[in-house]
């Protein structure tokens, strides 16, 4: 199934969590996991969660990153 | 000395890590102005992009975080943006900034009202950038704001404290610490405010687009510093005219 990431399609199995879809995207994207945020509908999803949190086909997400800024 | 909710910086200049020429460059510039409290922001990522080295290298220097809602258009944005900030960053500090217009970049006043009213709820130290208008920056401190940082005039501008017969009412009225934001472009802009009774700055783009930004943040430095000092000596007060500072009158005559 697929999920998507700031509109990036993501291949992912369904007993896959949402902390391991994380990992695997910051990897990808040189990204540190330790400095990424996520939100769902406008909506945070607290780092305490992705770990229990099982994703669901088609959800969408977007992340966030620290960049410099006055 | 500079004291937000209860935390005590030994500068009174903050800084903002925007339009460096490099990481590197804007490392040893924060390093060098002596800022302890240093403003980032928050960023979507929408494709693959290059490192942004910003937070690992404050995180070297020691800073504490100060992320902003950048971006933010309405209250709603900037609140989910100081979640998400919260969230990656784990620091409740937040300077709140709400422009929806991108030619002026000037402060809703109205969305910062009612996100800080929620975000103090919600645990946050905020530090709204707002604009230089005295009956807000009154409201913000009701709403319990750690501090207010009213706008000496519009972003990146240099223009120094247009709005400096503003700002004078805003010092005389406050409880809680001001911090000029926004439009300083030298440091004798920052000095004025410091004069006016401003307890802090933050400087961004008048050192980061200096011809040589390390040199830049070391004259903020020693202009904040000197304004420290100056606030503790207690400048004399002006007189009417002159008093003379020796005794030349009776230089000439027997005593």
């Amino acid at each position: 199934m697929f999920i998507y990431i700031n509109q990036h399609a993501i291949a992912c199995g369904s007993d896959d969590t949402l902390a391991k879809v994380i990992r695997a995207y910051c990897d990808d994207h040189q990204l540190h996991f330790d400095e990424v945020a996520v939100a769902h509908n406008d909506s945070l999803v607290p780092r305490s969660q992705w770990a229990q949190q099982r994703i669901v086909a088609e959800q969408r997400f977007s992340l966030f990153s620290a960049v410099a800024g006055g | 000395m500079l004291t937000i909710a209860g935390h005590s910086f030994n500068s009174n200049l903050l800084t903002g890590t925007g339009k460096f020429a490099s990481p590197a460059l804007m490392k040893k510039a924060i390093a060098g102005s002596g800022s302890e409290l240093v403003t980032l922001a928050l960023k979507r990522i929408e494709q693959v992009q290059d490192k942004d080295m910003t937070l690992r290298h404050l995180r070297e220097l020691g800073v504490r975080l100060l992320p902003n809602t950048a971006g933010a258009k309405t209250a709603k944005e900037a609140i989910l943006a100081a979640q998400l900030a919260r969230d990656m960053l784990g620091t409740s500090w937040l300077k709140l900034e709400i422009h929806p217009d991108p030619r002026h970049l000037l402060p809703d006043p109205v969305e910062t009202l009612l996100a800080a009213e929620q975000l103090v709820k919600d645990g946050f130290v905020v530090l709204p950038y707002c604009p230089a208008d005295p009956t807000l920056c009154l409201r913000l401190q009701e709403a319990g704001c750690a501090a207010v940082m009213p706008l000496g005039s519009p972003i990146g501008s240099n223009q120094g404290l247009q709005t400096r017969d503003f700002l004078r009412i805003i010092v005389e009225q406050s409880q809680v610490p001001v911090i000029v934001d926004a439009g300083i472009g030298a440091p004798s802009h920052a000095a004025e405010a410091f004069e006016i009774g401003a307890d802090g700055v933050l400087v961004n783009t008048a050192i980061a687009t200096a011809a040589d930004p390390v040199a830049m943040a070391h004259a903020f430095r020693l202009t904040c510093e000197a304004a420290a000092y100056s606030k503790q000596g207690k400048p004399a007060q002006p007189a009417a005219g002159a008093q003379a500072s020796s005794p030349f009158t009776t230089f000439l005559e027997p005593s």
